[in-house]
């Protein structure tokens, strides 16, 4: 968190960042490492009879309807194309397998799409 | 001559009395030859009865002695019975209890609903826009106060930087928002994913890989055990 502010040229150090980052957001960032922590203890203990892991999109990467939402711009399939570019992920999905009957092979499902913002969008907007 | 006569009469009567008396005696004899013999005879029945009582008390004993020797080792198989049962009782306590123990394994039972799950994941996101809308916030009026500009970015450094990061570099702050959430959600997810062998950082993935491999639906839930072992 404090590379990014890093990324801003706003503070002289990392160091600086790092006690911004303290300072202004401590208490939410533990709050967030509980939640993570709580998601880990249902998706391993909670819940077993699948495995359901948190999902994540890397920037860079195609958009793909099927297992992602657009955040930021319309979601409407006649504006987005294939070959959006996600510009990063702004809420994390959830997705579980299963293990499929004698001789099938696992299935997989999305319970909750990430959600990304595309660069295209981002791009319009700062512009 | 009367005298005579009264004498031979008398005469007369005591021979006659004297033939009843000599009658009554071999009567008399008779009768108690009867009765000896009627005593011996008793006498003999009773020996027998006698034996014959001595002989069922005897075989009363002995049958007593075996009956109790019967009984005694009915009494000793019955404690072996019990000493058994016991033993196969105390068996199947701690059968019962290593069942109960490896019932958790074989579970496959949730104890929460994929609503609740969601629910979960939902809150964690919104905490993940708070944290990043309040930083850029606190930025920004950082970045309003400061009399003089950036440090040390040089925007042509980098130009195949991820557009985000591009953005947060020309302090956009809606970029460094989106920046901030895109960080503190590959945070949480490399968090969340020690199982995961898809992910990189993903410490226990090959081990849980390895058991999934195996088919046995039943390993998955080690991981219970191995987060925790309580």
């Amino acid at each position: 968190m404090a590379s990014v502010f890093d990324i801003t040229g706003s503070f002289q150090s990392t160091q600086q960042s790092l006690e911004f980052v303290q300072a202004v957001a401590l208490e939410g960032i533990e709050s967030i490492v509980g939640h993570a922590l709580r998601s880990e203890l249902a998706f391993k203990v909670d819940v077993t009879s699948s495995d359901m892991t948190l999902l994540f999109e890397t920037a860079g990467a195609k958009f793909d309807e099927a297992r992602m939402s657009n955040d930021y711009g319309c979601n409407d399939a006649r504006t987005l194309g294939r070959q959006d570019k996600i510009a990063g992920t702004t809420e994390v999905g959830v997705g579980k397998s299963m293990c499929g009957g004698p001789g099938e092979s696992r299935r997989e499902e999305i319970l909750l799409k990430v959600k990304v913002i595309l660069e295209k969008d981002v791009l319009e907007n700062g512009e | 001559m009367e005298e005579r006569r009264g004498d031979a009469a008398r005469s007369e009567e005591v021979k006659k009395l004297r033939r009843e008396i000599g009658g009554l005696k071999s009567l008399l004899d008779r009768e108690r030859a009867d009765t000896e013999r009627l005593k011996e005879g008793l006498l003999g029945r009773c020996k027998r009865r006698d034996d014959q009582i001595r002989g069922l008390e005897h075989k009363i004993e002995a049958m007593r002695i075996s009956h109790r020797a019967d009984m005694e080792g009915k009494i000793k198989d019955i404690q072996e019975v019990e000493e058994r049962l016991k033993q196969t009782e105390g068996l199947l306590e701690a059968r019962s209890e290593e069942l109960s123990g490896t019932q958790t394994f074989l579970s496959t039972s949730d104890r929460l609903s994929e609503v609740e799950v969601l629910g979960i994941v939902r809150d964690l996101n919104e905490n993940v826009y708070q944290v990043a809308v309040k930083l850029t916030e606190e930025w920004e009026k950082l970045e309003s106060s400061k009399a003089t500009g950036r440090m040390d970015v040089d925007p042509t450094s980098k130009p195949r930087a991820p557009v985000l990061v591009q953005l947060a570099r020309n302090r956009d702050p809606l970029g460094l928002t989106l920046l901030l959430q895109s960080c503190l959600c590959y945070l949480v997810v490399n968090m969340t994913s020690s199982w995961d062998p898809h992910q990189e950082l993903a410490l226990l993935g090959s081990v849980y890989q390895s058991l999934s491999a195996s088919g046995e639906r039943r390993f998955v839930n080690v991981r219970q055990h191995v987060t925790h072992p309580s």
